[in-house]
């Protein structure tokens, strides 16, 4: 092999090296592919629950409490003898509905207020950022536990209440990146071209603020799925005979010694579903962030 | 009649933009201090005026004036006159569209100026859809026909690729187009050439001569390369403190400075032709117009001052080859201005001599 076409193996060898992401390699890509599998998976409990699930979720067998796996039932029964894997298939639907609902809430409130405080200032982002402070003095889970309990325990109310805690939580990142994104000079160009106010936000600074708000929002979609997983282990979320995977949680927690699958495997599905969506949102991040981003 | 009056009124019959004692303050710590000071001049349709200084002399801050791009708090009084109107005194509805559509502007860093985010399509033709209300293809047709026009090769390609896939050079092109593209009646070209390497800045200064030429396009062209600001300017205005202290018209602020200011600093220049161990200083540091002495700003640096310069304030005024604000004026202040090319040729002389 000639010198020179050795210098060239090596130069492209190294320009390879530069260019690779986080998920060029193999492993990563098998990474992504499992995770975009696995949410898709969730995703087809949630559409086709009574079809996939072999049995009645809330079908009660007084006389095999807490038994582990067996033919009829593959991932065990629960203490009132119900089967776990169609409960977790319909338990996917709460499990997904809570967090969704708690984002969808933050993201409409938080955002328009974080935008404006960091994007007007002065007194107005001073009155925005003392109410979140206000909010944010209580522990989240503490005054979700207070707020549900002064509106009843229900699947609703502990979405509504952890999406309270929720809103300074959005509101301060977008805050912090209004911030950031008035200052850079190609939004002061689009003043300065007089464009007009709402067109340079929609086509300059929110566009440029979507790394943030994506990940934030996946981040917080799995926080809150644990958040209400929380409430719903401590009887504040969702009420039988509503299923979700927290309540499931609870429920198996007094038998975690007759048959552990009852706690191992809601626990499992809540810990993939949150991974999944944290490298999947790692990947948006990584395709956007081929564009400026990092400035 | 102060020197700005004269200014402004030879130049009445066309002015695309004019300056009259435009001065602006910003505010630290509840008060108002001024950064640039009773700063006037004007720029006529396809001239190309500079405005030079060093660093804090106001250049930038009068480009910011200008274009109506003010830190929070500060405020600008005078005129900026636009076509008829005075654009301090106009509503800010009226002054962002005329900014948009009569004030286009080029700056140091051109990646950090357009959106990341989006194809040059969109930067290119983002302005022409505003402004003048093109449909998609129209201004895509437009846009192609400038990129060419600011020779920019495959057109059509660059309107495809990001910013972050162009050079430097060709982002400057790209801004220069966009700018154009709403058919501004003036470009403010700030500091526009300075991040870029000699041969571009070249290639850039020539493209804005070449438009110029083209399109009558007049140009204010901020920078603190005087050499540069020679090359190319119908009128060089020299800054310190905040405040012109110099307007020379046409090339020859080399060969005949007229403020001590301009002299000292042209003397600070190094000469390829000329060998010194040590260039010339000009004592004490530069000033900003805040904290700027009575008087004449320069007077605690300058040579020739006398007891007068430190309490009266001295306004422009015409002599030949410009204007200078200095109470010195007309006076013949250093001796033979024309014969130091020759005095120039026999110092090298002697350095090479003493050299070898």
């Amino acid at each position: 092999m000639s010198a020179v076409s050795e210098d060239l193996q090596l130069l492209q060898g190294l320009s390879r090296d530069v260019t690779v992401g986080k998920f060029e390699g193999v492993f990563q890509k098998a990474v992504l592919g499992i995770s975009v599998l696995v949410l898709l998976g969730i995703l087809v409990c949630v559409a086709f629950a009574p079809w996939l699930a072999p049995h009645n979720p809330n079908g009660v067998d007084l006389l095999n409490p807490y038994t582990g796996p067996s033919p009829g039932y593959l991932l065990g029964q629960d203490s009132a003898g119900r089967d776990i894997l169609s409960r977790l298939i319909y338990g996917s639907r709460l499990s997904l509905l809570g967090p969704t609902i708690v984002i969808s809430i933050a993201l409409v409130v938080g955002v328009p207020l974080g935008f404006l405080a960091g994007y007007r200032g002065g007194v107005l982002d001073g009155l925005i950022s003392r109410v979140f402070d206000l909010v944010f003095a209580f522990p989240s889970l503490l005054l979700a536990i207070v707020i549900v309990a002064t509106f009843g325990a229900s699947f609703f109310t502990a979405a509504f209440a952890v999406a309270i805690t929720y809103i300074p939580l959005m509101g301060r990142v977008v805050r912090a990146a209004a911030l950031v994104e008035r200052e850079k000079p190609y939004i002061a160009a689009c003043r300065l071209q007089g464009y007009p106010a709402w067109r340079v936000f929609v086509f300059h600074m929110g566009p440029n603020m979507a790394r943030v708000l994506v990940s934030q929002t996946t981040l917080y979609f799995a926080y809150g799925l644990l958040d209400l997983s929380a409430l719903s282990f401590l009887g504040l979320g969702a009420q039988p005979p509503q299923i979700d995977w927290g309540g499931m949680l609870e429920n198996a927690n007094q038998g975690v010694f007759q048959s552990p699958t009852g706690v191992v495997f809601p626990a499992l599905a809540i810990v993939l579903l949150v991974v999944s969506l944290n490298f999947i949102a790692d990947w948006i991040l990584e395709q956007q962030g081929q564009r400026g981003g990092q400035r | 009649m102060t020197a700005t009056d004269v200014m402004t009124t030879s130049a009445l019959p066309q002015v695309t933009l004019t300056l009259e004692g435009v001065t602006t303050y910003v505010r630290m710590r509840k008060l108002l201090r001024p950064v640039i000071l009773d700063v006037g001049f004007f720029v006529r349709p396809g001239e190309i005026v500079g405005l030079v200084g060093e660093s804090g002399s106001g250049k930038s801050m009068t480009a910011r004036t200008i274009a109506g791009a003010l830190p929070r708090g500060a405020v600008a009084e005078g005129v900026v006159g636009l076509g008829e109107e005075n654009l301090l005194t106009v509503s800010r509805r009226r002054r962002r569209e005329v900014q948009g559509k009569q004030i286009g502007m080029i700056f140091q860093d051109p990646k950090a100026y357009i959106d990341p985010l989006w194809r040059v399509e969109v930067h290119m033709t983002e302005g022409m859809r505003v402004h003048l209300g093109l449909s998609k293809s129209e201004a895509r047709a437009r846009a192609i026909d400038l990129l060419s026009a600011v020779g920019l090769d495959q057109p059509e390609r660059r309107m495809r690729q990001f910013p972050e896939e162009l050079s430097g050079g060709m982002l400057q092109r790209v801004m220069i187009a966009g700018a154009l593209s709403v058919e501004p009646s003036i470009l403010l070209a700030d500091e526009a050439t300075t991040a870029l390497d000699v041969t571009t800045q070249a290639e850039i200064v020539s493209l804005l001569g070449r438009l110029r030429a083209e399109r009558g396009l007049s140009v204010l062209f901020i920078t603190h390369d005087l050499a540069l600001a020679d090359q190319i300017c119908d009128r060089i205005c020299v800054m310190y403190a905040g405040r012109i202290v110099e307007v020379r018209e046409g090339r020859g602020i080399f060969e005949d400075p007229l403020h001590p200011y301009t002299k000292d600093l042209l003397a600070a220049r190094p000469n390829i032709r000329k060998r010194v161990a040590r260039l010339p200083v000009i004592k004490g540091t530069p000033t900003s117009a805040m904290d700027a002495p009575s008087g004449c700003a320069f007077h605690p640096r300058c040579r020739f001052a006398v007891e007068a310069c430190t309490t009266t304030f001295p306004q422009l005024t015409a002599v030949s080859g410009g204007f200078v604000r200095c109470i010195r004026a007309g006076e013949q202040l250093w001796s033979e201005p024309r014969a130091e090319k020759g005095q120039t040729a026999s110092e090298t002389e002697g350095n090479s001599a003493a050299g070898g």
